[in-house]
């Protein structure tokens, strides 16, 4: 437990300051929600820009060029920028209330995921101003998004955007897991969790470990634009791979954002049914099952590619199988009805109204799977309807239910219920107005601009259209509803719903630090008592003293608008990527030195867990997904490699005598480091020190080793365009270069920090936990010297 | 964990390495040679994640944290591998 | 029931698409009346007529945690009729597959290759055209489509049938005609701004008709 004097409070609700700086789960939660609820209105406007260009037959409303833009920068905006943000702002806000928990695990980098996330939007948003928005579809299908074909910067910038936006997730990833794992209320088990809390865990599951493989391939095909490497234009695989890297993240993904929308049906249904879910456990057990599964579908997306016919079996039996769990899910859900007392309100129509869309998604979704009748349906409108009734349907329309749900908690007042229910009629009639002729719509391909009128299909489209717009401006309603009701609504009481769960044991809003005393679970009852065993009244508003916490860092955001810079930087190059990267050092320095204090509750609930602290735990949370990550990389390698007729023998052009000092190099400093946690631990300075020294040492070996390296292969004519052998070996080579420098650099902090006393006096965490990265780098080197020196 | 076991890990890493740089001049059919020394790098990693980073210590839970994305990385490898064979229908 | 086209069978390719696509979607509207209906009838049966303020015993209420209820049986029920319905799916689906795959042995191979915006056909004969791709009444025709530029997807919307071009692969996609007409050729896969018209027209024609054209084209 850390006890230290108190900062000054945190600056007013009112004032900028509170804003930028804030670490509080909950401030931060707000930004997530207004931020993506911006996105969402962007993305929807562009939306109806592209419903009303198809409204009619050869209609000339857009061209082509604004057409594209507009329907790929609408799919990228909605699936990454507004549905899992718009998941994460109530996973914010609401999952620390619901475990019991002060604020996450890591509030820092929790304000730092928010502002990645705010500046890699900038970035999407700015590929607009700089020649092109990108405009391949969503889905960013290679070679259409090679330098040649797309020849704009605005793909550039929108790639770096989606880079940052996973450096975001990733952040954000590592922070729930250990908050929801180690940080809950005494007594809080597994199984007592809220369904939303358990749909979000299995959530941020999945995102860990399919979001590395986005990573890996919009760096490759940054690299290809930006560097002129040749991965995913190359007659040798290229667009395939293309397809496995992005749709191995893809299928996860809109598991991804579906399943928050789970959790939010799964706890409003009991609040306002007045029964308690029906067979919650077979509905966790599904949501695990299909989490599963959903990272070998990833082929459906292929059928048609051309891929070996046993694989194509393969996936249309996992594809078939994966819609099993949502099967026992709805009808769980359904069962939750029976001999209930519905109170159809906003959030409950909402709930029900997604399952009753989700329900047509997942049959149309079940077409999809036979691979047979994907010879058809792939690229139509069946498909644009299918995931647009799962997406919009069962996720959006849910995740607004959750809005109108949680209203009342963070802003303490109710919205107009009236309001509310109109607005669930017309968005539910405009939905089904807007998708379902488009299931009628098999034959048209998705993504045209426009069609003639002897498809007959101007009909249908017009009924869209219609349905677009009646849906989107429904959303206004909603917009005026929340807005005037945030301050005219009447007072919400901490419980308006009688809800069981524990975000409405507390006063709405809630105070700064949740809860007076955290609450205990014995029993089946949550018993909210302080430190006296004096039971407090359940979400009476006492100030009671509690240990202060830091709640705002100036950190965050500085670094996001460095790495935002740097990113630009990267395009710009000289000067501003060396002043970004110089700025990004100081603000990675000024984060590291900075004094926050995050108070641990001893007791909490943290199984499996219980030895393994936060940060340790959250160091091998992100090289979990750094496994994938680099796997990706070697794999894509393996894949062009094997796809090619021929390639260099080993020693031909890659010096094995390099590769192999480096080796040994690296292998050494991993050494070093543990004789650095080895003497840290015997409290001795001197060791520390020069054990570290030797490691940054060797670290500078290793690189320089690199350098010259890479210099005389490209004095040689092997450069990052003279083939995949070249652009494969860069790519990977350097990637781990990137971390390599990126571990020198912590070692320049510990070695300062040691100097100044730190870590000999039982504090060499630090130490041990640089250590797991530099051994996992290292391993890294030891597939890499291999299966590129020596195979 | 004892110094000497630390460098006993260090020294079976460098052998091991001198292992794979004889290995490749020993003019092996390429599928064994590229199952030793893959193997041997899997040996080298498992080796240096139990006794550097001490999962060897630690719950197995954090092992397994790592062991998923390894199956989740062999299934896209070994998929996307799969699905390139060429399929040309008979005809 | 989705456009079907005009209900004229027009090539194997549609028989085999409608006839699957015909048994998925009775059973899909069936379970989906079932599923939906059901939870209509629940919503009505249940909804709160404010008759009463009886709660149902276990209600949630803050500060206890909520009763464990459900029954596997239920589950096990659900889960089972779905199996059933979805192995006899992937049946149904590898059968069409196989059919799908397999051209017969004498089918005419032509070559497809599509471009940065449309389509050229190369015959065995040595002919080549880009607006027209004409085959032969009753004959198998295995199309061998490739890519010269980015990735397309090669479509002729009545015939059902499609299959991806991309560049450094070759993929085949075989169908034969029953009726001669005129059909749409279409990409499938967004390929840049000439997309929505990388078309042509897929002519079907009378054997004999189609022998005296190709006898006299090309080479
Ligand atoms: C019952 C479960 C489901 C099955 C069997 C299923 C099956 C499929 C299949 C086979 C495709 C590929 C179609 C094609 O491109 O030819 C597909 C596309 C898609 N599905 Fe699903 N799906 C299911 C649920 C979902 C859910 C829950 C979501 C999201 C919340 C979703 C979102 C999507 C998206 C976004 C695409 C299209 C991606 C693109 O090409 O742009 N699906 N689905
Ligand atoms: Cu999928
Ligand atoms: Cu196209």
């Amino acid at each position: 437990m850390v006890q230290e004097t108190e900062k000054p409070s945190v600056p007013p609700a009112w004032s900028i300051k509170r804003w930028l700086f804030t670490t509080n789960h909950k401030d931060v939660g707000i930004l997530y929600l207004l931020t993506s609820v911006f996105f969402f209105v962007a993305a929807g406007w562009l939306a109806l820009l592209v419903r009303t260009q198809l409204g009619a037959p050869d209609n000339a409303f857009l061209n082509s060029s604004a057409y594209n833009q507009a329907v790929t920068v609408h799919g990228l905006l909605m699936v990454l920028w507004f549905l899992s943000p718009f998941a994460i702002g109530f996973a914010n806000y609401i999952v620390p209330l619901q475990i019991g928990a002060r604020d996450l695990a890591f509030p820092r980098l929790n304000a730092l995921s928010y502002w990645l996330y705010f500046f890699s939007g900038i970035l999407m948003l700015m590929s607009f101003f700089t020649g092109s928005a990108p405009d391949g579809g969503w889905t960013l299908y290679s070679p259409l998004s090679s330098q040649r074909y797309t020849p704009f910067l605005g793909l550039n910038v929108a790639a770096a955007g989606i880079i940052m936006m996973i450096a975001s997730i990733t952040v954000g990833t590592v922070n729930f897991i250990v908050t929801i794992v180690r940080m809950r209320a005494p007594g809080l088990k597994y199984k007592h969790l809220p369904m939303f809390t358990w749909a979000m865990l299995i959530t941020i599951g999945m995102m860990l470990y399919a979001f590395p493989s986005l990573l890996a391939g919009t760096l490759i095909l940054f690299a290809d634009r930006a560097l002129g490497t040749l991965y995913f234009s190359a007659p040798e695989g290229g667009a395939i791979l293309w397809d496995h890297l992005f749709w191995f993240f893809g299928h996860p993904e809109v598991y991804i954002v579906l399943f928050p929308a789970i959790g939010v049906v799964g706890d409003i249904l009991p609040t306002f049914t007045r029964r308690p879910l029906y067979g919650k456990k077979y509905i966790v057990l599904s949501l695990v099952a299909a989490a599963i599964i959903s990272f070998v579908v990833w082929g459906h997306h292929m059928f048609i590619t051309g891929i070996n016919p046993t694989v194509m079996k393969l996936f249309n039996i996992t594809t078939v199988a994966v819609s099993l769990p949502f099967d026992v899910i709805t009808i769980a859900m359904i069962e939750t009805l029976v001999r209930a007392k519905i109170r159809l309100k906003a959030p409950v129509l909402f709930a029900i109204g997604s399952i009753a869309l989700f329900v047509i998604g997942g049959i149309t979704g079940v077409f999809l799977a036979s691979v047979a009748l994907d010879f058809q349906l792939r690229g139509t409108y069946w498909v644009v309807s299918h995931f647009h009734y799962v997406m919009v349907g069962g996720s959006a329309m849910a995740l607004i239910g959750g809005l109108y749900y949680w209203f009342p908690k963070i802003t303490g007042r109710m919205y107009n219920e009236k309001l509310a229910k109109t607005h669930f009629l017309l968005s539910f009639i405009g939905f089904n107005v807007l998708y379902f002729p488009m299931y009628l719509l098999l034959d048209m391909p998705r993504r045209i601009v426009t069609y003639t009128a002897s498809t007959g299909w101007g009909q249908m489209n017009l009924l869209a259209t219609a349905g677009a717009w009646i849906f989107g401006l429904s959303q206004l309603l909603m917009f005026y509803n929340l807005f005037v009701s945030m301050k005219k609504g009447m007072p919400a009481g901490p419980n308006p719903w009688q809800a069981s769960t524990l975000e409405w044991a507390t006063s709405s809003p809630p105070p700064f630090h949740n809860f007076d005393t955290i609450p205990v679970i014995s029993e089946g009852v949550v018993h909210l008592t302080n430190g006296a065993g004096h039971s407090a009244a359940l979400g009476a508003k006492a100030e009671t003293e509690h240990v202060h916490e830091t709640h705002t860092s100036t950190w965050p955001i500085i670094i996001s608008a460095a790495a935002f810079f740097t990113l630009l930087g990267l395009l710009m190059g000289f000067p501003v990527l060396q002043l970004a990267v110089a700025f990004g050092v100081i603000a990675v320095y000024g984060y590291g030195r900075e004094r926050f204090t995050v108070r641990h509750e001893e007791n909490a609930e943290s199984w499996p867990y219980q030895g393994v602290e936060n940060v340790k735990l959250g160091v091998w949370i992100f090289l979990a997904s750094e496994v994938i990550f680099f796997s990706a990389l070697l794999g894509a390698y393996i894949f062009v490699r094997v796809n090619s007729a021929t390639w260099p023998a080993a020693g031909q052009i890659l010096s094995i005598q390099h590769g192999a000092v480096n080796t040994f190099i690296l292998l050494t400093s991993s050494f070093t480091a543990v004789l650095a946690l080895v003497s840290a631990k015997a409290g001795s300075r001197k060791y520390t020190m020069l054990s570290l020294l030797t490691t940054l040492v060797l670290g500078l070996a290793f690189m320089l080793n690199k350098a010259s390296e890479w210099k005389e292969l490209i004095e040689h004519g092997f450069t990052f365009n003279s083939g995949l052998p070249a652009s494969s070996y860069f790519i990977t080579t350097g990637a781990h270069g990137v971390h390599v420098a990126a571990g020198l650099a912590t070692i320049v902090y510990l070695i300062i920090r040691a100097a100044e006393g730190r870590y000999t006096k039982g504090d060499s965490g630090t130490i041990e936990h640089f250590g797991l990265y530099w051994h996992f780098v290292d391993i890294v080197w030891v597939f890499l010297f291999p299966l590129f020196y020596l195979l | 964990m004892k110094l000497i076991v630390y460098a006993g890990v260090f020294a079976f890493l460098m052998a091991t390495t001198a292992v794979e740089l004889m290995t490749i001049g020993m003019q092996l059919p390429r599928n064994i040679l590229v199952t030793i020394i893959m193997s041997t790098a899997g040996l080298k990693a498992v080796v240096i994640a139990m006794f550097f980073q001490h999962l060897k210590d630690e719950p197995k839970a954090l092992s397994i944290l790592v062991i998923i994305p390894i199956i989740a990385a062999a299934a896209l490898i070994g998929i996307s591998i799969l699905s390139i064979q060429p399929f040309v229908p008979s005809g | 029931m989705p456009d079907l086209g005009n209900n004229i069978l027009v090539s194997n390719t549609y028989e085999t698409f409608t006839g699957l696509f015909g048994t998925f979607s009775t059973l899909a509207i069936i379970v989906g009346a079932v599923v939906l209906g059901l939870m209509t009838y629940l919503i009505l049966r249940y909804r709160d007529k404010g008759t009463s303020t009886q709660e149902p015993e276990d209600a949630p209420t803050l500060g206890k945690l909520p009763a464990e209820r459900g029954k596997v049986k239920t589950i096990a029920v659900s889960l089972t009729l779905s199996t059933t319905i979805l192995v006899f799916l992937v049946f149904g689906t590898f059968g069409a597959l196989d059919n799908i795959l397999t051209p017969p042995k004498d089918a005419i191979d032509i070559k497809v290759t599509a471009f940065q915006w449309g389509w050229k056909f190369a015959y065995p004969n040595g002919y080549e055209e880009t607006k027209e791709l004409r085959v032969p009444v009753g004959k198998a025709v295995r199309l061998i489509v490739v890519s010269e530029d980015v990735f397309h997807n090669f479509g002729i919307y009545d015939y059902k049938i499609k299959i991806d071009a991309i560049k450094g692969r070759t993929n085949h996609i075989w169908f034969e005609a029953k009726q001669p007409g005129e059909f749409t050729i279409q990409c499938y896969e967004l390929c840049g701004i000439g997309h929505a018209f990388m078309k042509a027209k897929l002519v079907a024609m009378e054997p004999g008709a189609f022998n005296a054209w190709y006898s006299t084209s090309g080479a």
